[in-house]
């Protein structure tokens, strides 16, 4: 069976959204004005530096789930059963009815 | 468009839409356009060129040359040039009622979703008091808006950088407080003079021609 994972090269990740965009339209996720929880996907801006100094920075990560081979998240995720669970292809998935809502998974995350 | 491929110098030999059917280095075409204009007005080409807002004078005109930038507000009163930037996520500027425009504003470097903001750089806001998220008003000669201000060190000093688009007060509920016909954020055109080139008829949008001030509410 094949084996799945996301690869993103960070290096070449000029921040222009279409990442999420794609991914919040493929699963039609609700608009976050409407009540959505959490962030399917979602960004990390990294800044350094001033513009007086000339060595301002400014970078965007894409912050979605890669698909980790031995997630943290789903060792650490405390519902029984276990929301969190890595499929035979080797994706990272979620039951929503097993989910508690303790947010455990996104503190597990490795950033 | 003809077919095929170009035929060699076929376009060439005074077949140009100009006064001398040649392409002008001294134009010929402008000066001529000018002459009529100013005899039809009975004045000369330098008072044509005065009131219409250049400095060149005489033969300079007709001649590619330099004209100093003008901006509307005298920079002891209005100490910042305006910035009409465009959002990544509009297009043209029809897109604030989208909610992922909205939602996904945070990726114009220095804005935040679901905000209409002005930048400023950290140096030029501790000069005016103005702290990360402070309510402000924009005013220029002819208008202000009411915005939060965000500090944002991507700005460079002396100017004031806004994203156009915004200021509805009718157009959705994602683009403005429609219920109450209120407008979220603010629309650059209220502070932008209306002002063209007025020989080549162009907007002077991104010429930095509107001064602005920025003051804490």
């Amino acid at each position: 069976m094949a084996k799945y994972g996301m690869a993103v090269d960070l290096r070449k990740c000029v921040g222009c959204g279409a990442c999420a965009l794609a991914c919040k339209t493929e699963n039609n996720t609700k608009f976050e004005r409407s009540g959505e929880k959490f962030n399917w996907a979602d960004f990390y801006i990294h800044t350094e530096g001033t513009y007086a100094e000339n060595n301002f920075k400014y970078q965007v990560f894409p912050v979605g789930c890669n698909h980790c081979t031995d997630a943290p998240c789903v060792e650490n995720c405390p519902a029984t059963p276990k929301a969190l669970y890595k499929s035979a292809d080797g994706l990272t998935l979620n039951i929503e009815e097993n989910c508690i809502g303790c947010k455990k998974m996104s503190k597990s995350m490795p950033v | 468009m003809t077919k095929g491929p170009y035929e060699v110098k076929k376009l060439w030999g005074e077949k140009f839409g100009t006064k001398t059917g040649k392409f002008e280095f001294f134009s010929e075409t402008l000066k001529k356009a000018l002459e009529d204009h100013a005899t039809k007005h009975n004045t000369t080409v330098d008072n044509v060129l005065e009131v219409t807002n250049y400095e060149a004078r005489g033969e300079l005109a007709f001649v590619p040359h330099y004209e100093p930038p003008r901006c509307w507000g005298d920079k002891s009163e209005y100490p910042f040039d305006l910035v009409d930037v465009k959002s990544r996520y509009n297009r043209e500027g029809r897109s604030a009622n989208l909610p992922f425009y909205n939602q996904f504003k945070v990726l114009d470097p220095g804005d935040k979703n679901w905000q209409d903001c002005i930048k400023i750089n950290p140096v030029d806001a501790a000069g005016i008091g103005i702290a990360d998220g402070d309510e402000v008003a924009v005013v220029s000669v002819v208008g202000e808006i009411k915005i939060k201000a965000r500090l944002w060190e991507g700005v460079r000093p002396g100017t004031a950088v806004k994203t156009y688009g915004n200021g509805h007060w009718a157009y959705g509920r994602f683009a403005s407080d429609y219920a109450n016909l209120k407008e979220t954020g603010g629309n650059n055109n209220e502070v932008m003079p209306d002002d063209y080139d007025r020989i080549s008829g162009a907007t002077a949008r991104n010429g930095g021609f509107t001064g602005v001030k920025i003051v804490k509410i």
